[in-house]
């Protein structure tokens, strides 16, 4: 009797949500405004929740750094104990101060080496919550005047690019990313190749270098840069450098491997070229 | 007591996107993340039945969703059918007996493991399931499984409780 407010058969319940599911797979295949915006809608309302938890975690790995200072003290006389204590919260202070400090320095540098273009800083406030993808969220969206297929940089160099602005928020996907493709050049010889993002290689701190001719004259230990006819890339953007060029079996074209200078374990602070790449039809 | 139960429901799985979300990703000597709310979603299947475990599903579907971006409602659907599938066990489930609960939950992940390969990587023409299934899939399944045994025992034991006391009230009033 009680149950009866609430009891649609689970057969029912199940083929309602499947058949929801594949309709909004649908409407996102053939209009895919609609879709963005119904996710866009419940985004804005847990995105707030993650940048409470990104603090949260904050706190925790802080707990987790006093704990071990405290372990270091008491080897120690406990008479210099509370003097200790206090001296290394400062210090710790000081240090996280100067930690930030020489990334901010870096980050200037950077930025004083792409002068040409718009660039703002934005904090890292989700990294992938999945074990599948490479992609991280940062702190700006639409309202501050972020759009899909920015560039997006790192201290040392291209990180990634902006697939999905939401009101508060924006996801970047890392060139690491399984689906991560970028049309590269090497800036010595100006030869083009093509630069996608594996899982596989990424285990050995390397993404995959491919599509190079064989006479194209890329060696290892070359800078490779984005290309200048990349649609979504801004031209000369430091990805890596070129590891491991191998002819291929095939005899007719060469590939190899990148060691990306982003750090992407560590990415705390990215930089985002508010300039997109103008290509043909929209500027 | 509909509204306990309710209530119960949403607190844990809002402290398992928290965990997901905010402390076990931040774990930086791996990329693999422990799927809490999948892990929610099949202990809610197996506990309370099917229709709790699609509802559970699609809550928790939705959350991973949204945190991991892409095509929105992949999760959905699959957390829906993953909380259907646990509690077509209902039956056989009891409060003492351990290993299944365990059982049920790693085979759900590496059946989550097989769908996310074969939606999101296989159609990228990545061939390679041998480096998937031992890089992400048994990993996550191993890491689940670990964060399972402290985390699933306590849902366990609060619904027990929670059982209990429906029954005792509902005995009251006969």
């Amino acid at each position: 009797m009680k149950k009866s407010r609430f009891s649609i058969p689970p057969r029912y319940l199940l083929f309602i949500i499947t058949f929801i599911c594949i309709a909004f797979f649908a409407i996102g295949f053939f209009a895919p405004g609609i879709t963005d915006k119904v996710s866009d809608a419940i985004s804005s309302v847990v995105m707030p929740m993650q940048k409470g938890m990104s603090n949260l975690s904050t706190s925790v790995s802080d707990g987790r750094d006093n704990i071990t200072a405290l372990k270091d003290a008491q080897a120690e006389n406990e008479k210099l104990l509370a003097e200790n204590e206090r001296l290394k919260a400062e210090l710790e202070k000081y240090e996280a101060d100067q930690y930030e400090l020489a990334h901010l320095r870096e980050i200037l540098a950077l930025r004083d080496e792409y002068p040409d273009y718009d660039i703002v800083a934005a904090k890292v406030i989700q990294k992938d919550s999945g074990s599948w993808f490479n992609s991280f969220v940062i702190n700006l969206g639409s309202d501050d005047g972020m759009k899909v297929n920015m560039n997006v940089l790192s201290g040392d160099g291209l990180a990634g690019i902006i697939t999905e602005v939401g009101k508060n928020y924006s996801r970047v996907s890392a060139i690491i990313d399984d689906f991560s493709n970028i049309s590269a050049m090497s800036q010595n010889s100006g030869d083009y190749c093509m630069v996608s993002g594996d899982l596989e290689a990424y285990e050995n701190g390397r993404i995959r270098l491919g599509y190079i001719d064989k006479n194209d004259n890329i060696h290892n230990g070359d800078k490779i840069v984005t290309s200048n006819i990349s649609d979504k890339y801004l031209p000369g953007l430091l990805i890596g450098y070129a590891e491991d060029i191998r002819v291929e079996s095939n005899n007719l074209t060469k590939s190899g491997y990148i060691v990306p200078v982003a750090d992407f374990d560590k990415l705390k602070t990215v930089l985002v070229i508010k300039t997109l790449k103008v290509t043909g039809g929209k500027s | 007591m509909k509204i306990k139960r309710i209530l119960f429901t949403m607190i844990v799985i809002i402290i398992g996107f928290v965990l997901q979300n905010g402390v076990f990703n931040q774990m930086t000597w791996t990329s693999i993340v422990p799927n809490i709310l999948l892990m929610i979603t099949c202990t809610f299947g197996f506990m309370r039945g099917r229709q709790t475990g699609i509802l559970v599903g699609v809550v928790c579907g939705l959350l991973t969703d949204i945190s991991l971006g892409g095509t929105f409602g992949i999760n959905t659907l699959f957390f829906a059918y993953l909380g259907w599938f646990n509690g077509l066990f209902f039956k056989m489930f009891f409060m003492d007996y351990i290993v299944f609960p365990m059982l049920m939950i790693v085979l759900s992940d590496v059946m989550y493991g097989v769908y996310m390969y074969v939606v999101k990587i296989l159609v990228n023409g990545r061939l390679n399931f041998g480096f998937y299934l031992s890089h992400v899939i048994i990993p996550e399944a191993i890491y689940t499984f670990a964060v399972t045994i402290l985390l699933c025992h306590i849902i366990l034991v609060i619904n027990f409780k929670l059982e209990e006391k429906e029954k005792r009230s509902a005995a009251k009033f006969v």
